[in-house]
């Protein structure tokens, strides 16, 4: 191996290890007690995997860039668009010599890392064992926080008890760590561009290709992880001692996030319907498998899920930037409070006498109260559009962000109203055939399982009618608007009403789920809904991909179910999750599951062309389809 | 068919047309031609609906008025565009392809035609209608579902005009359709024009090509700053000494 790939890869494992200093002196390993050790090789090989990538991009770069004038003398790329599965300049497989490269760096990195790591553990274990304290210098180097990192009882510490092949098998597991990642990045780089991967997939279906192992375990990782919650449930059964609760969290929201990647993953047509099928029936089963905290926290994550996907339409479709998007949310909450809790304000009381009905507690149902939220909401949201209906841009992100505000404050100072800061209390529970989470007959579900059944089934609905919106007329007409309201409105759209009902169904769908948390909460004050709910809505979004609903569910996924797995880490919660942020923009800067249309405005449409940068993965079979634009065009005009 | 009745339109306090009267009759191609900033898109817009007229009027020959239907904003039945928002005038029948092309870059091909009929609810005759498209740009339909903003420039132009095509027009307004294409490009896009005139779309070409633009049209108008200076039949505009000193460089 050439000596600069080898310090590259010395590097690599120096970067790997001061990352994972940095979760040993938070204290880290002694939260996950015996995992620790397996958690932070995978941490390394996501680190050693992200370099050999970088490398394994700069290798395809020649492959998708063949410069100016290649075009010419590749036959292979004379011919039509996506027409690129048997002409196609990518390798099918890496050289050996390229395998074996990426292997020996992937080792020498995890080496690095893990010698790294041992001498770190060895020092401070002997150290204690000595009766040195080193605390005052790294607060979280404790006994407990040691022994975790070289799998012995914090009792063994202190009597010095750490034999050297502890110390080896360290190193060997982080080379392991390597050797996966190296192997990983490797196959990756046999086929780059989705489209062409999935054309390729359809052909060879027959043998065992790497890339069809890959595929099936991909497909099957979330039926796995769903087992084992259901056996982490089981009575009797502890694996985790104490942190037995936040490990199943964490298991549910990757189980729930892969079962999303194993979608993408299986074959159009029949194996994706029975794939969605048996995966729409492991996640209904989590609400019953779960205990109160799971559920409690899924129950956010997917009240979330409908909230992006609302604010999805407002920003992702019509291109309106919403930053108040929490007063709808407010709005469907309150609506459900005031029309369930035994509170009522002497205004609601008069009205509904004027109307002839008793003001009794609850004056309505879960399900009679919804169709009230959705549409006090859809009301909410008209309201807001008619007045920012020429602002676009910062101006809008301005106004709407005021409007939020006001709703806070009105129900702050509406005291008589709203009950003001002490908020509205006793919210009744939906309840459906007579059965409600505080009825005896109800076993089986959690009350917080009941919500979150209930956020499943509420996100799904939505889900399809933003799915189904994203095709149609309006949507076309919503992307139209986003790219070019002149010429929209010039083709025919008429865009006050278009920006009004994007407005209207994206409220619409913060009432749902403000409705949800109301009933969720039990009780509702204003600051529940502050600014923070509409930043959150729009990171989610942003960080899922705008305008893909499964992104948004990831998205979802990692901005509300996280910071709850990390709430073990306490003091560095935050900081921790803004890394992972960082580390995720910097992957995939267009999301997590970007969806198709998005993709290419990171590459600038106009500026397009085979010159293009790849971004990422994703991004390489936009980069592919223009140089084949390109390329049709140069033919075009050799033609004529 | 179309008709402009000493139109002014500003830009905020910059008087960009100064009483612009034209008109255009049915299956004819007019032209309109002019230097830079002379007012020729700012016609088109005006008479699109995308800007508004400050004085004068733009009106549209009425052909689908019922009898007793009263529209109320014509002068002898025929409709005021310049009263009119711009997604109304655009269901009147009269199309834009705009400078610059200004497809759609982040939807498909497909999906840019389909908002060109945005405004239709006949799907069969949309189908039709695509079938056309088909015909003049055939390489449309081999990038069907590829991303606007990925296509070339002269494909972008096929994709704009046949965008606004799918609104089945009364009336096409074309604005600078040759605008940075290869010369052999031009020459097809031209073609394609006068084929698209035989079909009986009436057409309100902008050029600055103003050679090729007065070889394809029946007649022509010269813009110069934002007033009329010179009308008349695209061949005797042709020989016409001062438009050949002017615009066409001889």
């Amino acid at each position: 191996m050439p000596v600069e790939s080898a310090t590259r890869a010395v590097r690599t494992g120096l970067v790997a290890f001061a990352f994972l200093a940095y979760l040993i002196f938070i204290g880290v390993p002694g939260k996950i007690g015996g995992s620790a050790l397996p958690v932070l090789a995978l941490i390394s090989a996501l680190f050693i995997w992200l370099a050999l990538r970088r490398e394994s991009a700069a290798l395809s770069g020649t492959a998708v860039d063949p410069g100016p004038g290649a075009y010419q003398k590749k036959p292979g790329w004379e011919i039509g668009p996506r027409d690129t599965s048997d002409a196609s300049p990518f390798v099918d497989h890496l050289p050996f010599s390229v395998v074996t490269g990426f292997v020996l760096k992937g080792v020498l990195a995890g080496c690095t890392t893990g010698l790294l790591i041992a001498v770190l553990s060895g020092v401070s274990a002997t150290a204690m064992g000595n009766g040195v304290s080193i605390q005052p210098v790294f607060d979280k180097i404790v006994p407990v926080n040691v022994a975790a990192l070289i799998g012995v009882s914090p009792g063994q510490i202190a009597q010095a008890e750490v034999p050297l092949l502890r110390f080896v098998l360290q190193v060997l597991f982080f080379a392991g760590a390597g050797l996966l990642a190296a192997l990983v990045a490797a196959a990756a780089r046999s086929s780059q561009s989705q489209a062409e991967q999935l054309a390729r997939l359809t052909t060879r279906l027959s043998g065992p290709t790497t890339v069809n192992v890959a595929r099936y375990a991909g497909v099957a990782l979330p039926f796995l992880l769903l087992a084992y919650i259901a056996w982490l449930g089981l009575p009797g059964v502890s694996v985790f001692g104490s942190n037995e609760g936040t490990i199943r969290l964490l298991i549910t929201l990757i189980a729930t996030g892969s079962g999303l990647f194993a979608l993408r993953l299986s074959l159009p047509g029949r194996e994706r319907t029975v794939v969605g099928v048996l995966l729409g029936l492991g996640v209904l089963a989590m609400p019953f498998i779960l205990d109160q905290f799971q559920n409690s926290v899924m129950g956010l994550v997917f009240i979330f899920v409908m909230m992006g996907l609302g604010l999805n339409i407002v920003v992702g479709y019509a291109g309106l930037l919403d930053l108040g998007y929490v007063a709808f949310f407010a709005i469907g909450a309150y609506t459900y409070a005031f029309l369930s809790a035994p509170f009522s304000s002497p205004y609601v009381s008069s009205l509904l006498l004027l109307l002839g009905v008793a003001p009794e507690s609850p004056l309505l149902g879960y399900w009679m109260a919804l169709p009230v939220a959705m549409l006090t909401a859809a009301a909410g949201g008209i309201l807001l559009g008619i007045p920012v209906l020429r602002m676009r841009g910062d101006y809008l992100a301005i106004v709407t962000l005021g409007f939020g505000e006001i709703i806070r404050l009105f129900m702050l100072n509406l005291g008589e109203l709203t009950n003001g800061p002490r908020g509205i209390l006793e919210i009744s529970q939906p309840a459906l055939f007579g059965l409600s989470p505080s009825s005896v007959t109800f076993g089986l579900l959690s009350s917080q399982g009941w919500i979150f059944l209930l956020a499943l089934v509420s996100s799904a609905l939505v889900a399809f009618v933003a799915i189904r919106l994203n095709d149609s007329r309006l949507g076309r007409a919503w992307f139209a608007m986003q790219e070019d309201e002149d010429v929209a409105e010039a083709t025919g759209v008429h865009l006050v009403r278009t920006k009004l009902l994007a407005f209207a169904i994206g409220a619409t769908f913060a009432g749902m789920a403000g409705q949800l948390y109301a009933a969720r909460q039990i009780n509702i004050f204003p600051e529940n809904f502050s600014l923070f709910v509409s930043i959150d809505a729009l990171a989610l979004i942003i960080v899922g991909g705008i305008g893909s609903p499964a992104g948004i569910v990831l998205g979802a996924l990692a901005l509300k179910g996280l910071p709850e797995v990390l709430r073990g880490v306490d003091e560095y919660r935050i900081v921790t999750f803004a890394a992972l942020l960082v580390i995720m923009m910097i992957v995939r800067p267009a999301g997590i599951l970007p969806s198709a249309r998005r993709r290419i405005q990171i590459n600038d449409p106009n500026e397009m062309g085979p010159d293009s940068k790849i971004v990422s993965d994703g991004e390489a079979e936009v980069v592919q389809t223009a140089g084949v634009a390109k390329n049709a065009a140069n033919g075009q005009e050799e033609a004529m | 068919m179309l008709k402009l009745d000493s139109v002014h339109t500003y830009y905020g306090h910059i008087h960009a047309l100064k009483g612009v009267s034209l008109t255009v009759n049915e299956g004819e191609i007019v032209t309109l031609i002019g230097s830079n900033g002379a007012g020729k898109t700012t016609t088109l817009n005006t008479i699109s609906g995308v800007l508004s007229a400050r004085a004068g009027a733009v009106y549209l020959q009425d052909t689908t008025r019922k009898a007793g239907e009263q529209h109320g904003n014509g002068r002898d039945g025929d409709i005021r565009l310049d009263q009119l928002p711009a997604h109304e005038v655009a269901r009147l029948g009269v199309s834009q392809s705009p400078e610059g092309r200004k497809i759609f870059a982040r939807l498909s091909v497909q999906e840019n035609l389909a908002m060109g009929a945005f405004a239709r609810t006949d799907a069969d005759g949309v189908r039709l209608d695509l079938e056309r498209v088909f015909e003049l740009f055939p390489r449309l339909k081999e990038r069907l579902s590829q991303p606007g903003g990925t296509l070339s420039g002269g494909e972008q132009q096929m994709l704009a005009i046949g965008r606004a095509l799918m609104s089945r027009p009364r009336i096409l307004l074309l604005d600078e359709p040759s605008m940075g294409l290869a010369p052999i490009l031009v020459q097809q896009i031209f073609q394609i024009i006068r084929e698209i005139n035989a079909q009986g779309i009436t057409i309100l070409l902008v050029e600055q090509n103003a050679q090729a633009a007065l070889q394809v049209a029946d007649r022509g108008y010269v813009l110069e700053t934002g007033n009329i200076v010179l009308s008349g039949a695209a061949g005797d505009l042709l020989a016409n000494p001062q438009v050949a000193e002017a615009y066409l460089g001889i």
